[in-house]
């Protein structure tokens, strides 16, 4: 069991890590609008600057192509780390009132009947999408846009690839709080603990403490 | 009703049942959508291959979207400007200014959000912006949740109503009319909206006082200068950013999509000249916003895949046959269709129902003769146009799928539950199924202007 | 047997002739069968978005698309030449290539490396040339001009100096208004009358020397065409034969009436003097010089229609008036 949370913690690390490097794209993304945005009123002012370097080998439409590439790859990268980090909408009014063990069945029910084989058919045609691309050099379909699209629709599979894992990260944390020892929970149940923080925490230490007590009770050499 | 034609509607249901199991909304949508793409491959209604289209949904609809681009920009402009404390400053001063007025706070949440969507439009932006800047403050100062929520929902929905607005951008496309003809078409049902939601919250204010306290009468500065300079000191900043921002789209610098990146870049010199912009504060601010973006696509995604199955499975087909099977005249055609949209906005986001509904139905409603309700035959199609934009409003806040409760729900403190927010907005869908009404009765609301103004 | 399709447009229906042909072709294909090849016309994003088709027909997601060949440049530049071509042929010329000059075989080339089948169904009149915030009166005016352009003609203009912009779709019509962009091409008369540009902008510019014509297609997946019956494939290639004169004769006969209404509306209508012409069709000489050298395949399609018509030439200077 120690050995699931394990595996469980170093997914969530790379995809933690990934998730975070990402986000730091807000950055060049809005740096990206402004460029646009002033290069074209400075244009619209001084038509000279169409014969620059800067007109010619960039232009608008290659700054607005990068826009929403950057902004793909931004929430692409971030679907699975949001996972990870319990940031995904949930409705709450059933959930408030089950137990946390059911919660944790639901999320592990959930977590191989929903997220994991929407993952394996979205990685099936996916990887197939971005191939596609690859194999035929694709450029924009703007003439006077980005070429190499085959980077951001792989963008898509690697996605799925990270939400997969993310599953599969959070899926043997749920593993070992249903079926590991007591003295695991806590760092096991971090989504089942969302909401009901307190209780939870109560009804894990009785646990523990009976399950001490049953142990001493088996073995009671083994104190 | 054949079991093939009912196989639309299950799934309707399993969606309903499996949202309420607590697991995330995004991955239930995704999960129910491929369970009954399976199925119907199993009973041979479906081709596995046809999934193939999910990537090219994901990525022609999600991913090379240019609109889209304003909503983590405005995210991050508001998460910004909360880090930075401009907002709390804000709201601090126009607490004191409303505090002798029955609902005030409300009031000027719904004053703002009215700005904000002659501004942009983009939905997930002002429920964003609002959500962080307001909410807090609301709640802290005593504000029933239901009642600060529906507030800041239904106002931020205005957006996609009164223009600039994609959704009537989209609605001109499909029906080849003139964006222009629409545009000038929806102010006035959308200022009247914004009307009906101040006068309800002024008049809750004055009959359910604990629901929207006034504020305490001692607050903020005695002295009127002191007052004066407060305000000035809050209200430079945003209305700076303001300026900026609106500036830039009115002086047609930036496209208001552009105009959220504008947006985020002025935010965070502002952050720069309070002192407050430090490496952490950036890091922060760039993974929440990051956190809310993956959830919000998250949902994208996972709608498109169900939207597609549904439609694969000839839900639409289901729908009409409904509609077709009321058989009654023009109005009772209207008025059934307005019904299904409604109940359709339960389900879908808007994006889904125009493409749905509004192809399919065009030209039944082109040919309806309305008489001497809609003397001018050409503009029927403008009139049902702006009949299903304020109708589809309803579809941003009617649970189990409203976008804005979602973006509401990836922003609000943790303390506020979904069912909250489903409580809040019940007052507000009655006030914009009663602007339907009144723009279904009176169509010269939606006509009369670009009759003036325009040709 | 019964054979049932989806068909995924690009345009969406309501469009005049640019969508509303692809239900032409829906319609008549139904008629000419009695009822057992039926082909469901499906909006832009309905199943895909438009853009997508061409994968999703390539696939196999879906039976066949309505589009344009000029929509897929992205994936094999040389389609442009099977759309429009800039200072390019007219429609009769234009046909005459596809039916008897080689311009179906080298098409069938090009596509069967996706897996695809397109069939040329339709063609249609010049298109404007754009809609113009201000007047253009020489070749200056366009240096820094913010236009929204697409396509081949996109690549004219920017050696013109004109700063093309993509701009998200809902953008467009309140950025002409507001003047972030100068100018927007759309399409013919007919269709821009209804779409109301010229609520935002007052000069409208002919002739369209980026679209002279336009072809457009019928594409299906290979698989799905070779196992078609022979009747029904020669149901399709008549249906699209018809569908091409219908196309054309209805695109001559709307534009006048739509013109008048214009022009009663206070639109400006301009033609380009003839020293502009000269220079865009010159960019547009090195433009094609560039592709001729870049692409082998571009290289290959230019060459023949260049031959063809250059041989055209010797009988429409003689034949026509
Ligand atoms: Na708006
Ligand atoms: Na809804």
């Amino acid at each position: 069991m120690h050995a699931l949370l394990k595996i469980s913690d170093g997914l969530s690390a790379v995809i933690s890590a990934i998730g975070r490097l990402a986000s730091w794209l807000f950055i060049p993304l809005a740096l990206v609008i402004a460029t646009d945005v002033v290069w074209r009123v400075w244009v619209g002012s001084n038509p000279a600057l169409t014969e620059s370097w800067f007109h010619r080998e960039i232009g608008s439409t290659k700054m607005q192509e990068m826009e929403w590439h950057l902004h793909a790859a931004l929430f692409l990268l971030c679907i699975g780390f949001a996972y990870l980090k319990d940031a995904h909408v949930r409705v709450e009014i059933v959930r408030e009132k089950m137990s946390p063990r059911l919660r944790a069945w639901i999320e592990l029910a959930g977590c191989l009947l929903f997220v994991l084989t929407y993952c394996y058919i979205l990685l099936d045609f996916g990887i197939d999408f971005a191939r596609r691309s690859w194999r035929t050099n694709e450029i924009s379909s703007a003439m006077t846009g980005l070429s190499d699209r085959w980077i951001i629709k792989s963008m898509l599979p690697l996605c799925f690839t990270l939400l997969a894992a993310a599953a599969v990260s959070v899926l043997l944390r749920h593993v070992v709080y249903l079926f590991g020892p007591p003295e695991l929970r806590r760092r096991s149940g971090q989504f089942v603990e969302v909401d009901h923080l307190v209780e939870l925490k109560q009804e894990t230490e009785e646990e523990i403490a009976a399950y001490q007590a049953d142990h001493r009770a088996d073995h009671p050499g083994r104190q | 009703m054949t079991f093939l034609e009912i196989l639309p509607l299950v799934m309707f249901a399993a969606l309903a049942l499996f949202i309420f199991s607590g697991y995330p909304v995004a991955f239930v949508l995704g999960g129910v959508g491929l369970g009954f793409a399976l199925f119907g491959d199993l009973i041979g209604q479906f081709r596995y291959m046809q999934l193939f289209s999910l990537p090219l949904r994901i990525y022609g609809g999600t991913m090379e979207n240019l609109v889209l681009v304003a909503i983590p920009m405005f995210i991050f402009t508001g998460t910004m400007l909360e880090k930075s404390q401009v907002a709390e400053d804000l709201l601090y001063t126009l607490q004191i200014l409303t505090r002798r007025l029955p609902g005030g706070l409300a009031l000027s949440v719904t004053i703002m959000g009215t700005i904000l969507a002659a501004t942009t439009g983009i939905i997930g932006a002002s429920v964003v912006l609002m959500t962080l800047m307001a909410l807090p403050v609301m709640i802290e100062r005593g504000y029933s949740t239901p009642l600060a929520t529906g507030t800041i929902a239904a106002s931020g929905t205005l957006g996609i109503l009164i223009p600039p607005s994609i959704m009537l951008v989209i609605m001109a496309d499909l029906l080849s009319i003139s964006v222009g003809d629409l545009f000038v078409g929806a102010v006035i049902p959308g200022f009247m909206l914004s009307g009906f939601y101040l006068l309800y919250i002024f008049g809750m204010g004055i009959l359910k006082p604990a629901a929207a306290p006034p504020l305490p009468a001692h607050i903020g500065p005695d002295s009127g200068r002191e007052l004066a300079v407060l305000v000035v000191r809050s209200f430079i900043p945003p209305v700076l950013l303001i300026v900026f921002v609106l500036g830039s789209i009115f002086a047609g610098f930036a496209t208001p999509t552009e105009a959220a990146g504008v947006g985020a870049i002025g935010a965070t010199l502002l952050a720069i000249v309070n002192g407050r912009l430090s490496y952490r504060t950036l890091k922060d601010v760039c993974i929440r916003s990051a956190l809310t973006g993956g959830m919000l696509f998250g949902i994208f995604i996972g709608a498109t895949c169900f939207s597609f199955v549904f439609k694969s499975l000839h839900g639409d087909r289901t729908i009409i046959e409904l509609v077709q099977s009321v058989g009654l005249g023009p109005w009772g055609v209207l008025v059934a269709l307005m019904a299904m949209v409604f109940v359709l906005g339960f389900f879908f986001d808007w994006i889904e129902i125009t493409l749905i509904v509004l192809p399919v139905f065009a030209p039944i409603v082109a040919v309806l003769d309305f008489g001497q309700h809609i003397p001018i035959k050409s503009e029927v199609l403008s009139w049902f146009a702006i009949l299903l934009a304020v109708n589809l409003q309803t579809s941003f806040l009617t649970p189990p799928f409203g976008f804005a409760l979602f973006y509401m729900k990836g922003v609000a403190p943790p303390e506020v539950k979904i069912q909250d927010i489903y409580r809040g907005i019940v007052p507000f869908v009655m006030l914009q199924l009663t602007g339907l009404g009144l723009v279904m009765a009176f169509p010269d609301l939606a006509l009369w202007l670009p009759r003036t103004l325009l040709d | 047997q019964k054979v049932e399709w989806n068909m995924q447009s690009t345009y969406s229906s309501s469009l005049t002739q640019l969508g509303s042909l692809g239900l032409v072709i829906a319609d008549r294909i139904k008629a000419i069968s009695g009822g057992d090849f039926v082909i469901h016309f499906q909006e832009p994003g309905a199943i895909v978005p438009a853009l997508e088709a061409f994968d999703a027909v390539s696939a196999g997601a879906i039976e066949s698309a309505w589009s344009t060949p000029g929509y897929w440049t992205g994936k094999e530049v040389a389609l442009a030449l099977f759309a429009t071509v800039p200072f390019g042929p007219s429609a009769g010329e234009y046909t005459a290539w596809i039916y008897f000059g080689g311009g179906q075989q080298l098409l069938d080339e090009i596509y069967a490396k996706y897996n695809i089948k397109s069939l040329i169904c339709g063609v249609i009149a010049p298109e404007a040339s754009g809609w113009f915030r201000k007047e253009i009166k020489s070749v200056d005016d366009l240096k820094g001009l913010k236009m929204r352009f697409f396509g081949l003609g996109a690549r004219v203009m920017e050696k013109m100096g004109v700063s093309t912009q993509l701009l998200a779709g809902g953008d467009i019509f309140p950025a002409l208004e507001l003047g972030t962009i100068d100018a927007t091409e759309f399409s013919m008369p007919a269709i821009d009358l209804k779409l109301g540009f010229y609520q935002v902008a007052k000069h409208y510019y002919f002739p369209g020397w980026h679209q002279q014509s336009t072809l457009f297609e019928l594409m299906m997946n290979k698989d799905v065409w070779d196992r078609l019956s022979d009747v029904h494939k020669a149901q399709l290639e008549t249906v699209c034969q018809s569908a091409i004169a219908y196309g054309l004769a209805e695109g001559e006969a709307i534009q006048f009436a739509a013109l008048k209404e214009l022009q009663a509306k206070g639109v400006i209508v301009h033609r380009w003097p003839p020293e502009i012409l000269d220079k865009l069709h010159a960019a547009w000489d090195e433009v094609a010089a560039e592709l001729v050298a870049q692409n082998p395949t571009f290289a290959k399609v230019w060459e023949s229609l260049s031959t063809f018509r250059a041989n055209y030439k010797i009988w429409k200077d003689l034949g026509y008036l």
